[in-house]
C-alpha cells in the first residue's frame, strides 16, 4: 500500500482527521528535530522549537499550497530558530541544568561513555569530541548561512528549495553557502597527512 | 598552467559554480594533479561534517507532548474540539490583504515624505539640504561640474567675532538641524566595470551665522557614507565645513558641522559614491542582402537600482577597469560608516531585504494597472511600464571623450532615472560598414562544425574609429530582399574594442555551409634502420578528400585549417589544383581559403606526407636545401 502524500495528510488534518497530523509528525519529526538541533546546538531548545514548529504547522495548515511539505516545514522551523536566536541574543539565559558540552543529541559525558556497552570507549570519546568541534563550528556561522548549509549538506535540499525556505534568491543561497563553507574551512580541523 | 584557487575548488566541490565554470574546473582538474590533490584535501576536511549526519532520534514522549500542545490549542473557547484554529485563507483574501498592506505602506511613506518636502510632488528624494534665503551677496561662483550656473542669491556677511570659538558638541534639538531640499543640478558618472557611481549634485543650503548642523540621511539607499563630501561653491573663505559626525544609535544619518560667517542661501556641492546604478551596451547589426555591408546601431541601457530617484541628472558613462579596495554596496550596508566590518549575515540580510522589496514591487507592477497615487510622479506610477519609456525617448546624442585610463560617454541633456527603472538610449547608428563574412572549419577549435564569422574594423575606413566600442552583445540580422524583410543571423558578444582594432563576431555554427573531410588512403614507406636493424624512421602518407557544400544563394568564403600533429610535413594538392592552394599557418597546420559559388557541392583532394623518426631529419635537410636555393 502506498503511503499517503503530504498533501493528502494536510487535507485530512484540515478536515479534522486526528491521525493525519500524527503521521506527519512521525514522517518529518526526526529530520526537523535533527535540523533544529544543528541550528541551536542545544537539545532542550531544539525540542521547544520542534513543538513550536509543529504548532505553527497545525495552525497554518490551511495556508500550505503545493505538494512537497519539506521546504515549507523547514521554512517554519528556520523562522522559529532565527526568532529564538535573536531573542536569545537580547537576553542570554543559561539553564543551570544545562549539560556542560551542550551539543544536544550527541552530548557524551565521560561517565556515560565509560558505562556504555561498547568495545571502544576511546573511539566514542573521539567521536563526541569531533561532534563538539563540528557543532561549535556550525554555531559560529551566522544563522542564515548555518541554515543554508545544514539544509543543503545534511538535508539535501536543492538551492531553489533552500531559497524558498529562506525567502531569498538562489544567488543569495549560493552566497550564504559559499561564505559558510569558507568560514568552516578555517574552523574545521585540517585532515591528517598520509602516513609515509 | 594556471591553478584553480581554493575558493573555486570549494565552489566546485559543493556545486556552487555555473555550468560553464563547473565544466572548465572539471576539465582543469582532469589535467592537473596538484589541483586534484588540493580538492581531495578540501573534501576530506569537509567530510568532518559527516559526524552530525544522522537525524535526531524522536522520542515517543516528544511526539506525545507535541500532539498534546496541538490538542490544547484545538479546544475552542466553548469546549468543543475541532481544527477550529486552522486558518484557511482564500486566495482572493490574501491578495486583498497584500494590497491593503501595500496601499497602507504607500500612504505611510507619502505622509513621511510630505513632511519633509516643501512641494506637493511626491517622490523619493535624493539626499540633500534646505532653508530660506535671507539676504543677497553679489559674488558669482564657478560651478566645478561645468553645468549651468545657479542663480546667485543675496546673503549677509556677519563678523567673525560674533561666532563662539567652541563648536557645539551636538545640535541642541531637531529644530537646529537644517533640512535637505532637492538638488538643483545633478551629475552621475557610472562606471560599468565596478558597481560604482560618482554622484555630484548642487543644492542651496540656507545658513545662519555661526554654527550650523546639516543632517544628511541615506536610509534605503546604497550610498557609501565614507565618501561623502560637502563643498561650498560660494564664499569659501567664510564657510568652513568642520566635521562630519555619525551620531550613535541612528542608522544612515550623518551630520555636518558648518561654521558660517554668512547668513543666507549658499550653493553647495555634495559628492559621494553610490552603487546600484549600472549601464551596458548592446548592438544591432543589419547586413545587406549580399552580406558585404552592415548597418550597426549601438545602444546603452542605464538601470537604476540604487534605492533613490535621480531627476534631471546629467549622465556620464565610463568604460574601463576601476580599481576599488572596498565594494560600495558593502560600505553602504555597514552599520556605522567607519565602524567595524559588518557581520556577513547582516550584509546578506540587507541584500535579501532589498531583493524581497524589489520582488514585491515587481509583483505589484505586474499584477495591476491601478493608480496607487494619483498625480504622483515617479516611484509609484505603476501603470507605466518600461516599454513606454523607450517609445517616448527622443534620440539623444552621446558624446564621447577619452580619459587617461577610461573612456567617457556623456549623454546629451539630462535624464530622469527613477529607482528600479531602466532606460535604453541610442548611442550611434552607422550605415554601410564594409564587412567580411567568413566560414571557418577547424576541428581543433570548433569540432566538426563550420562556424560563421563576420568581421570589420573599428577604423575610419569602416565608417567607425572615432571611439572605442564598449563590451556588449551584438545581434546580427540580414536584409532578405528589397522589401526590407529581416532574417535573424546570429548573436555574439564583443569585448571592449579600441580604435583601429579588428572586430570578429562569432555567429555560431552553420548548417548551410559544410566541410566534410574523408580519409581516402593511408600508406607508409621509406623505412630507415639503425645499426641493429631496427626501424628508426619512415614516411606516412595520408590522402584526404574534402567535400565542400554551399547551399546558400550567395558566394561564400571558407577557411579550412588542418592540423597534422607534427612539424615535419609536406602537402601535395591533387585535384583540382586551384582549390589546393594553401598557406602554412604554423608549424603543424595548413590553411586553405576557398570561395564557393552559390548552391554548389564540390571537393578537392590532397596528400600529406608526415616524416616520422629519423626521416624528420631528412625533411629538415630538404627544407634547408630548398631555402638555400
Amino acid at each position: 500500500m502506498t503511503e499517503p502524500s503530504d498533501r493528502n495528510l494536510i487535507d485530512a488534518h484540515i478536515r479534522g482527521d486526528t491521525e493525519a497530523f500524527a503521521a506527519l509528525l512521525r514522517r518529518y519529526g526526526p529530520i526537523v528535530l535533527g535540523y533544529l538541533t544543528k541550528m541551536t546546538r542545544n537539545r532542550d531548545h531544539a525540542e521547544d522549537l520542534f513543538q513550536e514548529t509543529f504548532r505553527r504547522v497545525h495552525q497554518n495548515a490551511g495556508q500550505f499550497r503545493g505538494d512537497d511539505l519539506k521546504p515549507w516545514l523547514f521554512k517554519i522551523a528556520t523562522h522559529a530558530a532565527i526568532n529564538r536566536y535573536r531573542k536569545d541574543k537580547r537576553v542570554q539565559a543559561v539553564s543551570l541544568n544545562q549539560p556542560l558540552c551542550s551539543d544536544g543529541e550527541h552530548c557524551a559525558t565521560l561517565e556515560s561513555t565509560l558505562a556504555a556497552d561498547t568495545a571502544e570507549p576511546s573511539r566514542q570519546l573521539e567521536l563526541a569530541e569531533q561532534r563538539r568541534i563540528v557543532q561549535n563550528s556550525l554555531m559560529q556561522l551566522p544563522e542564515k548561512q548555518r541554515a543554508a548549509l545544514v539544509l543543503s549538506y545534511y538535508h539535501k535540499l536543492s538551492h531553489s528549495q533552500i531559497a524558498e525556505t529562506l525567502d531569498c534568491s538562489v544567488g543569495t543561497v549560493k552566497t550564504h553557502l559559499f561564505r559558510a563553507l569558507k568560514k568552516l574551512k578555517t574552523l574545521l580541523p585540517e585532515p591528517a597527512g598520509e602516513m609515509q | 598552467m594556471k591553478h584553480v584557487n581554493e575558493d573555486r575548488l570549494i565552489q566546485y566541490a559543493f556545486d556552487l559554480l555555473d555550468t560553464k565554470q563547473q565544466k572548465d574546473t572539471a576539465a582543469h582538474l582532469e589535467q592537473c594533479a596538484d589541483c586534484r590533490t588540493k580538492l581531495e584535501q578540501i573534501q576530506k576536511q569537509f567530510a568532518a561534517l559527516d559526524v552530525l549526519k544522522e537525524d535526531a532520534a524522536l522520542s515517543e514522549e516528544l511526539i506525545r507532548q507535541t500532539l498534546a500542545v496541538k490538542a490544547e490549542r484545538r479546544k475552542s473557547p466553548d469546549g468543543t474540539v475541532g481544527n477550529a484554529d486552522i486558518k484557511t485563507i482564500p486566495f482572493y483574501r490574501k491578495v486583498w490583504v497584500e494590497w491593503t498592506a501595500a496601499a497602507a505602506a504607500v500612504v505611510l511613506i507619502c505622509a513621511l515624505l510630505l513632511q519633509n518636502l516643501p512641494d506637493t510632488k511626491v517622490k523619493t528624494p535624493a539626499p540633500g539640504i534646505s532653508g530660506k534665503p535671507v539676504a543677497k551677496l553679489d559674488a558669482p561662483y564657478n560651478n566645478s561640474m561645468g553645468m549651468a550656473h545657479l542663480t546667485t542669491h543675496d546673503v549677509k556677511v556677519v563678523s567673525a567675532d560674533a561666532i563662539p570659538d567652541v563648536a557645539p558638541f551636538a545640535p541642541a534639538s531637531a529644530i537646529e538641524l537644517v533640512v535637505l531640499p532637492n538638488p538643483d543640478k545633478m551629475q552621475l558618472t557610472i562606471y560599468n566595470s565596478a558597481d560604482l557611481t560618482l554622484v555630484r549634485d548642487t543644492r542651496r543650503l540656507t545658513l545662519k551665522p555661526g554654527w550650523n548642523w546639516l543632517q544628511f540621511m541615506w536610509d534605503g539607499t546604497l550610498i557609501d557614507p565614507t565618501s561623502l563630501s560637502l563643498v561650498p561653491l560660494q564664499h569659501a573663505g567664510k564657510i568652513d565645513i568642520q566635521q562630519l559626525v555619525y551620531p550613535p544609535r541612528l542608522k544612515d544619518i550623518g551630520r555636518w558641522l558648518i561654521r558660517s560667517e554668512v547668513e543666507g542661501s549658499v550653493p553647495f556641492e555634495i559628492t559621494y559614491f553610490a552603487s546600484g546604478l549600472s549601464w551596458r551596451a548592446f548592438y544591432m547589426g543589419t547586413m545587406n542582402e549580399n552580406e558585404t555591408t552592415m548597418n550597426l546601431k549601438g545602444y546603452v541601457n542605464v538601470a537604476n537600482n540604487s534605492g533613490q530617484d535621480f531627476e534631471n541628472a546629467q549622465t556620464r558613462l565610463v568604460v574601463g577597469e576601476t580599481h576599488l579596495l572596498e565594494e560600495i554596496p558593502y560600505l553602504a550596508q555597514r552599520h556605522y560608516p567607519y565602524g567595524p566590518d559588518i557581520i556577513e549575515d547582516e550584509s546578506v540580510g540587507l541584500k535579501e531585504e532589498l531583493w524581497v522589496l524589489r520582488k514585491k514591487l515587481q509583483t505589484l507592477k505586474e499584477g495591476s494597472k491601478i493608480h496607487v497615487l494619483n498625480g504622483s510622479s515617479s516611484l509609484f506610477d505603476m501603470d507605466m511600464d518600461c516599454e513606454e519609456l523607450d517609445t517616448t525617448l527622443e534620440l539623444k546624442q552621446i558624446e564621447k571623450e577619452g580619459l587617461s585610463e577610461y573612456f567617457l560617454y556623456t549623454i546629451e541633456g539630462t535624464e530622469d532615472l527613477p529607482n528600479t527603472w531602466a532606460k535604453r538610449l541610442p548611442s550611434f547608428d552607422v550605415d554601410d560598414i564594409p564587412v567580411k563574412s567568413l566560414y571557418k572549419y577547424d576541428e581543433d577549435r570548433y569540432g566538426s562544425e563550420t562556424v560563421r564569422f563576420v568581421s570589420f574594423k573599428n577604423d575610419t575606413e569602416h565608417e567607425l574609429g572615432t571611439t572605442p566600442i564598449p563590451e556588449g552583445n551584438v545581434k546580427i540580422y540580414r536584409n532578405l530582399n528589397n522589401a526590407q524583410n529581416l532574417s535573424y543571423v546570429g548573436q555574439s558578444s564583443v569585448k571592449y574594442i579600441p580604435v583601429n582594432e579588428d572586430v570578429e563576431l562569432n555567429l555560431g555554427s552553420s548548417e548551410l555551409v559544410k566541410v566534410q573531410p574523408v580519409l581516402m588512403a593511408v600508406q607508409s614507406d621509406n623505412y630507415t634502420f639503425d645499426k641493429n636493424g631496427n626501424i628508426n624512421g619512415w614516411d606516412d602518407y595520408e590522402t584526404w578528400k574534402l567535400k565542400l557544400t554551399n547551399t546558400r544563394e550567395i558566394n561564400v568564403d571558407v577557411e579550412i585549417t588542418r592540423n597534422f600533429q607534427t612539424d615535419a610535413w609536406e602537402l601535395v594538392p591533387q585535384t583540382p589544383s586551384d582549390y589546393g592552394v594553401y598557406k602554412k599557418h604554423d608549424k603543424n597546420r595548413a590553411r586553405f581559403t576557398i570561395t564557393l559559388s552559390p548552391r554548389t557541392e564540390t571537393s578537392f583532394t590532397y596528400t600529406v606526407t608526415k616524416y616520422q623518426g629519423m626521416r624528420s631529419e631528412y625533411y629538415v635537410k630538404k627544407q634547408n636545401n630548398r631555402n638555400n636555393n
